[in-house]
């Protein structure tokens, strides 16, 4: 499945938020999204999923309009997992992964013996096991955002968007979910998520996109960040890009 | 699927049947549950159990319209409540969150202050509880604020607009008589329901919880934020106006054949979520079970404990009140 964003713009009312942005996501990659606060990252990641009506441009899954499809296929399509959220009635987590098979069911049906068991497979794919018999209101942040991304696999959506899916969460939940998101994309998912921490680009990302003032400053494999000025720039100050001796890229700000 | 929430809710399904024979069977004229399943039997079969007339005159023509009307808008309008709470993500919303039963009391006011027969009233509290919805959902809709919010807000507004319109009937009514009726009326009563006030609303409000209970998975979706409901594929919009509409028509029903009811919808939704689930496909049937067993409950009460009766709308929270206060201390019980 192709994701194409072509010349895509957006404003409120007279203010311009995104303009002429491009960007294709094939299967297999797992795009970090930088910017400062008011770069255009969370109105294009809400535009993906048709939450936002483009003002002009188009975006295409495999050359068809979301804006055209249908709320139930454009759901079989993608899927939109927010930051951390609660709800005034929290459910159990069986019930809450359930809650992504609603497409493929009919306005009247209620999930069935046939979605349970697939509900049971998400939690061995995830190994959601310790989680399985609790309530959302009982969970870290990390563990929940993990189970909106079980949701999100039931929901056959091949495409995973999240908005700042670390913020809010403590170093080693921000490393779970991430990790466990790679493990997908490494079976073939793609994902786009936004992030206000450069090192998670650098680590976890197959391809970083960085966005300044609405449009797209930079946008290439994370090792190409090494020896630029990308993120000095994005950020204002000086920011230099290594690489451990375990060969893996951090960024330090100077 | 999980069974102990199945489990409580078929236990339900056996109080709320007890309580309605048992309400049968309480009165001036007393009855035991047994005689009230003979005279059942014997109305419904034909075959002769040998209760006499006056038992059978009793129980089928004066007890049972008004037992069915209670069983049938307690339902109602608990799960009316459920909805509007889960629609509007917020546990302290009532039936009369849009103003549609204010609404209703200012056609059923108005109707009582210029002399109109019953059934007028009736029909006219509904016709206005419908107008209101219809005129809130035109507003909200041409603003450009979030939906549920601005539909609160409008509601906020028709409603004051219309409880200061029953003030101003209240006011000019003639005190002697026609203000007394006004306030009887909307304190609340099902005394004097027949089969007549039954027949009135027994298809509609019986449609609506159909309806309703059959969006029960739809409903759980958008208690979710709109993003999310949508990103799952849910149409928003549609489900939402479904569902408010078949809510509103409950509520109005209610309003034309008994006047307002409080607390059924407020509090029962809560207890229902407290010991059966959150989930929808749960927490509706046994808000259905729980707000028809209340109802008819409070409503026996009302006819037996006083040589008058004592409105319904009175006792609703009297009675309510100590169980849901019992419940809120009790240790928290989540879903799982």
């Amino acid at each position: 499945m192709t994701l194409e964003i072509r010349n895509l713009g957006f404003s409120y009312r007279d203010h311009e938020v995104l303009r002429g942005v491009d960007l294709t996501v094939g299967d297999g990659e797992m795009v970090a999204l930088l910017g400062k606060n008011g770069a255009g990252k969370t109105t294009l990641l809400r535009l993906i999923p048709g939450f936002l009506k483009a003002g002009s441009g188009d975006i295409l899954i495999d050359g068809t309009p979301v804006g055209e499809m249908k709320l139930r296929d454009r759901a079989r399509m993608m899927a939109y997992i927010p930051q951390i959220t609660r709800s005034a009635f929290p459910y159990s987590v069986r019930t809450s992964i359930l809650m992504g098979c609603s497409n493929s069911l009919s306005l009247l049906q209620s999930p069935g013996r046939k979605e349970e068991e697939q509900v049971e497979r998400m939690i061995d794919l995830l190994n959601l096991h310790d989680l399985a018999d609790r309530n959302m209101d009982n969970i870290s942040g990390g563990e929940r955002q993990l189970v909106l991304v079980a949701r999100a696999l039931m929901q056959d959506a091949k495409l995973l968007i999240l908005d700042e899916p670390t913020s809010f969460l403590d170093y080693s939940n921000q490393l779970l979910v991430l990790e466990k998101v790679s493990g997908l994309v490494a079976r073939g998912y793609s994902c786009i998520f936004s992030t206000h921490n450069p090192d998670q680009a650098l680590m976890h990302s197959t391809r970083v996109v960085a966005m300044a003032d609405g449009t797209i400053v930079y946008d290439d494999k994370p090792e190409g960040l090494k020896g630029s000025d990308v993120l000095s720039r994005l950020y204002g100050r000086k920011i230099s890009v290594i690489r451990t001796e375990s060969g893996r890229l951090a960024c330090i700000p100077e | 699927m999980s069974r102990k929430p199945v489990a409580k809710v078929l236990v339900l399904g056996i109080v709320t049947v007890v309580v309605a024979i048992v309400a049968l069977g309480t009165g001036r004229y007393w009855l035991s549950p047994l005689q009230i399943v003979r005279v059942l039997i014997q109305q419904i079969f034909g075959a002769d159990m040998g209760m006499d007339r006056n038992a059978v005159a009793v129980v089928m023509n004066i007890r049972l319209p008004r037992i069915l009307t209670s069983l049938l808008l307690g339902a109602g309008l608990a799960l009316s409540g459920q909805t509007f709470q889960m629609i509007f993500r917020n546990p302290l919303v009532s039936p009369d969150v849009l103003g549609t039963s204010t609404a209703a009391s200012f056609g059923a006011s108005l109707s009582l202050l210029l002399g109109l027969s019953s059934f007028l009233v009736s029909v006219n509290a509904f016709v206005a509880g419908i107008v209101a919805l219809m005129l809130i959902y035109a507003i909200a809709s041409r603003t450009k604020r979030e939906q549920t919010l601005a539909l609160i807000l409008v509601g906020m507004v028709v409603s004051s607009l219309f409880s200061s319109a029953t003030s101003f009937v209240k006011l000019i009514a003639d005190p002697n008589n026609v203000l007394p009726a006004i306030t009887y009326f909307l304190m609340g009563t099902l005394s004097g329901t027949g089969y007549g006030e039954l027949g009135m609303i027994v298809i509609p409000v019986g449609i609506s919880i159909a309806v309703l209970l059959l969006l029960s998975w739809r409903i759980n979706l958008l208690s979710l934020s709109e993003d999310e409901a949508r990103s799952l594929g849910v149409n928003t919009k549609a489900v939402r106006a479904v569902a408010i509409s078949c809510a509103t028509l409950i509520t109005a029903c209610s309003v034309a054949i008994a006047g307002n009811i409080g607390w059924v919808g407020l509090v029962i939704p809560h207890i229902s979520r407290m010991m059966v689930s959150n989930d929808a496909r749960y927490s509706f049937p046994s808000t259905v079970l729980f707000g028809a067993s209340f109802l008819t409950l409070v409503d026996c009460v009302s006819r037996t404990a006083a040589t008058i009766e004592i409105p319904i709308g009175i006792l609703t929270a009297f009675i309510g009140a100590p169980f849901f206060l019992f419940l809120l201390f009790r240790e928290v019980r989540y879903d799982s």
